[in-house]
């Protein structure tokens, strides 16, 4: 099992000092993504088209620092030949990385319908089903992320358990975004920029269970995607 | 026992041995009987100061000789250090409890950024957890951008204000660090969100009471408008009551206006819209603006740079003519003020300048308060509605910028709006 700095004990001290660069990078990266989200919810909530250009700029930024890590990721594989463990924590970056600048892409989507709905007024949902999940979601990302700092197995199962709610309630938002189109046909242009957005705030849930999943694999060495968090038992995790 | 009396002692009993020895003719032999009894004597004492040692806070045990000097000595060492140390854990303990009792949120943090100690208020305000944080970088856990710049840039002169996602609820949390010993950090954090929903608050209601008090107050200045328009129909003394009030109520409506103005240029504060000026256009548009209100002003313009700024023209634009027209008002008629725009070092100055009244020293501070009065004969005879340079602060705040205010009591003014320069 992975210790709290448990890569603190090379005989390289550069080494070490590397891995928890990297770790830190990526937490400051999360830090932007966690950022991008609130601020799109905000605009969408709000209707305030005057934030699309910050969250822009700041998903180039964003990008640059996937690529950073990305590269900083093959610089230590190439030099280092991690095993074990580190090579565990060099491939849990790569993929949360990814996962983390697709959640920012998808922050973005959100302002973009935000723009859009500013434009052409306000859905007579009034948002309370973006309000809900969105509320949701931004727990849950937070919750991964700190899951990853803590290397917390107990949070990161959590999460993952709990994007089965988000699940179910993106559900039946859609059913009642549906009525509201079969309602009143004027809608559908509206409700059709919220499923859009609605859309987008459940992939990112996906995202965040996914980092979730990846904090498991490093601690434990498991791999638990694909559902096959339930068929493991309490005993296998240990926790 | 002291070390000489154990010693002499020691060289008596040998002699006297080898002189008992002597007498029935074995000294070597009894000499070395005695000092195997000595030495042996000595090993076992060595031993039980070894068992002793193992659980020292107990008791010494009896010894003879220098022996029991030296435990006695060991003993008082020891337990005089137990107790400074006991006293200085309570210190600890003492300052830790004081720390721990703040209903701030205090963080201490090390050279590496990494938390060593927290408590307990502070941890539903960041989302930490105390003690398995401790140990593990602070920006890791605190994600929000806007705290790691502040805390990354180790410049901690001023506090930082931000909006927390991270706790059990979003707050704002007013944080406040202190370095010290070797890039050791002491954070202190406070939820500040009532005071900031209190003056969020307070601008809502300015701006929602102004707007209200207009629409009763045009339909009085309007009628006062008509009925003034046919003063033959009333006797003098009315007419002169209703011309008073048709003043006041203009004077009434430029104070909402202003107020109404100020209040949209704080909550636009983050999010104005920010276009190239064009400085030059917008000297000129406001010197044609007071030719027309005032005709008697003379308006010099000294434009030294092209360089534009990033801002938003309207606002920009109130605090320029907010400052030339206080200029003309306190200059005597016909003195020149003079609009200046120039680059000084780094930064852009926008001037007015006037050879006017001028200002005492002592009110400059103030100057900026809302409803703030130099003498109250000086603008009520002028009209101001002493809001003028509160607006222009703002729109510096605004706009990146800053106000420097100099002057002179009997040779004039300068108010000076510093923007940095586009690098």
């Amino acid at each position: 099992m992975l210790k709290q700095e448990g890569y603190g004990q090379h005989i390289s001290g550069q080494f070490n000092t590397e891995l928890e660069s990297l770790r830190n990078q990526l937490l400051a990266m999360g830090g932007q993504v966690e950022q991008q989200l609130t601020t799109a919810l905000d605009a969408l909530l709000k209707l305030d088209s005057g934030v699309a250009e910050s969250i822009v700029r700041n998903d180039a930024e964003i990008n640059q620092m996937e690529m950073t890590i990305d590269d900083e990721c093959a610089t230590i594989i190439a030099r280092r030949q991690p095993t074990a463990s580190d090579l565990r924590l060099v491939i849990t970056i790569i993929k949360v990385n990814r996962d983390l600048e697709r959640i920012g892409d998808e922050a973005a989507k959100v302002a973009r319908q935000a723009v859009q709905l500013s434009e052409g007024g306000m859905s007579p949902s009034s948002f309370v089903e973006i309000r809900h999940i969105g509320t949701l979601v931004g727990v849950l990302l937070r919750q991964s992320l700190d899951a990853f700092a803590r290397l917390d197995v107990t949070k990161a199962i959590e999460v993952v358990r709990g994007d089965a709610e988000v699940d179910k309630a993106y559900g039946s938002a859609m059913r009642s975004l549906v009525t509201f189109m079969v309602e009143d046909p004027r809608n559908i242009g509206a409700i059709l920029n919220e499923m859009w957005a609605l859309r987008s705030l459940e992939r990112i849930g996906d995202h965040a269970c996914n980092i979730a999943e990846h904090v498991v694999y490093l601690v434990k060495g498991l791999d638990v995607r694909h559902g096959r968090l339930s068929e493991l038992g309490e005993e296998a995790l240990d926790i | 026992m002291t070390w000489f009396t154990a010693t002499s002692r020691t060289l008596l009993l040998i002699i006297v041995s080898a002189s008992v020895g002597a007498l029935y003719g074995y000294p070597q032999e009894a000499v070395i009987l005695v000092l195997f009894g000595i030495s042996g004597f000595s090993f076992y004492q060595i031993r039980r100061v070894q068992l002793w040692l193992q659980t020292p806070e107990k008791m010494p045990p009896d010894a003879y000789g220098a022996w029991g000097d030296i435990l006695s000595r060991m003993y008082f060492l020891q337990r005089n250090s137990l107790e400074a140390q006991a006293q200085l854990q309570d210190t600890v303990e003492y300052l830790q409890d004081s720390f721990a009792a703040m209903r701030d949120g205090v963080v201490m943090v090390d050279a590496n950024g990494c938390i060593k100690w927290l408590n307990r208020s502070l941890e539903p305000l960041l989302g930490l957890r105390s003690p398995e944080d401790t140990g593990q970088p602070l920006t890791n856990l605190v994600r929000a951008p806007e705290f790691n710049r502040y805390f990354l840039a180790m410049d901690y002169s001023t506090p930082l204000q931000y909006l927390a996602i991270g706790g059990d609820k979003p707050l704002y949390l007013r944080v406040e660090v202190t370095p010290f010993g070797k890039a050791e950090r002491l954070l202190f954090v406070r939820d500040v969100s009532s005071a900031v929903l209190m003056e969020k608050m307070r601008r809502e209601f300015v701006a929602n009471v102004s707007h209200e008090l207009r629409t009763p107050l045009t339909v009085i200045s309007g009628y006062l408008g008509t009925l003034l328009m046919d003063t033959k129909a009333f006797p003098e003394r009315y007419v002169k009551a209703l011309t008073q009030m048709g003043q006041q109520a203009e004077r009434m409506e430029s104070l909402l206006k202003d107020l109404l103005w100020l209040s949209r240029i704080e909550s636009e504060q983050y999010n104005s819209a920010h276009d190239a000026i064009d400085v030059q256009g917008l000297f000129h548009e406001l010197r044609d603006d007071l030719a027309e209100s005032h005709p008697n002003s003379v308006l010099v313009l000294e434009i030294s740079t092209d360089e534009t700024i990033c801002g938003d023209y309207r606002q920009l634009y109130s605090a320029v003519s907010n400052l030339a027209i206080n200029a003309i008002k306190y200059s005597p008629e016909g003195n020149p003020v003079t609009l200046s725009w120039t680059l000084q070092g780094d930064g852009l100055c926008m001037q007015v300048r006037d050879r006017g009244l001028g200002i005492d020293s002592s009110h400059i501070p103030r100057l900026t308060e809302r409803f703030y009065r130099v003498d109250d004969g000086r603008s009520s005879a002028t009209g101001g509605t002493g809001l003028g340079l509160a607006i222009v602060k703002h729109v510096a705040a605004a706009n990146d910028g800053q106000l420097k205010i100099e002057s002179k009591l009997g040779e004039g003014s300068t108010f000076t709006l510093i923007f940095p320069a586009r690098g």
